[in-house]
């Protein structure tokens, strides 16, 4: 929603058309058909301007050139169906408003303000390796995004607040409305954790986009502390880089950072349970793909960490698509993750499909069967989760 | 030796089948050829470049991925409606409505930008250019031969 110039610029046309007229007139007169042909242009803009404003009033921002408002809502349904029976429930629903602010060319501001009301699947294994599914119940108010831009060129812009960790591909896109998948692979689960790295930031970040030859070249610096830990630095990097038009990108991911102390209470999620987050320092390294060509589209991210005083991490998956036509998009994900722990992998296979009726509504139907493999004395097991899920975005 | 030829064999076929597949999907890609088009700036632009690389830097300018002309000048694209915009996409971008689409609704996601602002007739979008020193948009060829004081073609593309 921009603030809206337009009645004033109408009514300059029309003093401009008026007075170019009187002059044109005093030099030339205008045919009587030029004179109707220019009437008829003034008509249409009025009609334009008519349709796009109506009766309605004009949002004035109170200093900023421009203001953009949208956001998305997203709902989800699951079916999850274990060896100890199943459950099945409308376990998600999110208000997300977003919010972007124009001081002038060089400084900006985007805020997402999320509100949500979450149940994730809780799957346990029992000793036995007996499986179980209940929905927990959440409700959340999170500031998702705060962030303020100073831009200096496409090449630097120095970003302060909360932002979306730069790493990988997945965390980046991050939205219902672009994810073909609205779980994001595992080791971004739950949606605030630090499974391999912390999802959110605050801090600063210096970013950028260069031209080359080869193609683009981008780049992310960032430094901050993980919200559920911020006595902490994190500091990382990722530089990507498009070859040439072949559609292929690569990018490169560092990190350090010292991860929490959980406490392993009861009520938590059995990722947080079962992750050894001790307080331990840790570094990351990591590969991203994407390759986008025509209907075909592959993304894929490897991820490894070495921790200090507890078992190193690995998470990698790989999700190829396939536009079967402008509207439908069939998809599939292998998806591993070694958490580090005693436990075994956890690997998903899931295969999904996408149907957009329009730009901004996009539905998915998802089917995933969730092996949990066996290692410290915890037998392997399976669970298959079966989610419909919509968002509508704005 | 005969290992090796078989080798070489292989690698030929593979090759072979890997430039049939990009060859078919870049035909089932292929967005039907439209009419010529024109990308048009302000008559004090001095970009220069070959055709590849002109249509390269709008295609940046259009899709928001860069802000400046490479000598500084804070961009202002606008976009066009109908047939020429979806002119645009074909010739410039190379894109499909729907990429079009999902293209802006991540940007809007990611980072609150929005598409640069649409103008319906040629006259304006030129009066727009012509005002700002990084203005650029595009006209159909019918539209070029007519073209304002205070622009002028960056790269015509087309059949």
């Amino acid at each position: 929603m921009h603030r809206s110039t337009k009645p004033m610029a109408l009514m300059a046309a029309l003093s401009l058309a008026a007075g170019h007229a009187s002059v044109q007139a005093a030099q030339d007169p205008p045919s009587r058909d030029e004179l109707q042909q220019r009437i008829k242009t003034l008509e249409d803009m009025v009609f334009e301007n008519t349709e796009a404003i109506g009766s309605r009033p004009v949002i004035n921002a109170f200093d900023a050139q421009d203001i953009d408002l949208g956001g998305f809502f997203h709902n989800a349904f699951t079916f999850a169906d274990t060896d100890d029976g199943s459950e099945a429930a409308f376990n998600r629903q999110t208000f997300e408003l977003l919010l972007r602010a124009d001081l002038n060319k060089d400084w900006s501001a985007f805020f997402a303000q999320a509100f949500i009301r979450d149940a994730p699947p809780d799957i346990r294994v029992d000793g036995n390796g007996n499986s179980s599914v209940d929905f927990d119940h959440d409700i959340e108010t999170p500031l998702v995004i705060a962030w303020a831009n100073r831009s200096f060129s496409d090449g630097f812009n120095l970003k302060f607040g909360r932002f979306i960790t730069p790493h990988g591909i997945i965390n980046r896109d991050h939205f219902p409305a672009v994810l073909l998948d609205a779980e994001q692979p595992q080791f971004l689960r739950p949606f605030d954790n630090d499974t391999i790295f912390p999802n959110f930031v605050n801090g600063i970040t210096a970013e950028g986009r260069f031209f080359t030859p080869v193609g683009q070249t981008r780049y992310a610096v960032y430094t901050g502390n993980f919200v559920e830990n911020s006595e902490a630095f994190v500091s990382g990097a990722r530089l990507g880089q498009s070859l040439w038009d072949t559609g292929l990108t690569v990018g490169l991911n560092v990190a350090e950072g010292e991860r929490r102390s959980v406490t392993l209470a009861g009520e938590q999620l059995p990722e947080l349970r079962a992750t050894a987050n001790n307080g331990q320092d840790y570094e990351l390294y990591g590969a991203d793909m994407t390759f986008q060509r025509g209907p075909l589209e592959i993304k894929s991210e490897y991820l490894t960490t070495e921790e200090d005083a507890t078992a190193d991490r690995e998470a990698f998956y790989v999700q190829p698509a396939v536009d079967l036509t402008s509207s439908w998009t069939l998809f599939y994900r292998y998806d591993r993750l070694d958490r580090g722990t005693k436990f075994g992998d956890e690997v998903e296979n899931m295969l999904g499909i996408n149907f957009k009726p329009t730009d901004n509504v996009r539905l998915r139907a998802t089917a995933t069967r969730r092996d949990l493999r066996s290692g410290g004395g915890r037998p392997s097991s399976e669970a298959d989760i079966v989610q419909f899920s919509g968002t509508f975005s704005f | 030796m005969t290992q090796t030829n078989d080798t070489s064999a292989i690698t030929m076929l593979s090759r072979t089948v890997i430039r049939l597949l990009l060859a078919g999907i870049a035909m089932v890609t292929t967005i039907n050829a439209s009419a010529d088009i024109a990308v048009v700036v302000n008559a004090g632009n001095d970009f220069s470049g070959t055709t590849a690389e002109k249509r390269e830097i709008a295609a940046q300018l259009f899709l928001g991925q860069r802000s400046q002309w490479p000598s500084g000048t804070p961009s202002k694209p606008i976009l066009r409606t109908s047939e020429t915009h979806s002119a645009m996409l074909t010739e410039v971008l190379g894109m499909s409505r729907g990429d079009w689409a999902e293209h802006w609704v991540r940007q809007k996601q990611q980072s609150g930008e929005t598409p640069p602002r649409e103008v319906g007739r040629a006259g304006m979008a030129q009066r727009f250019v012509a005002r700002d020193p990084g203005g650029i948009t595009v006209v159909s060829e019918t539209e070029a031969g007519q073209l304002d004081d205070g622009v002028k073609i960056l790269v015509t593309l087309g059949d």
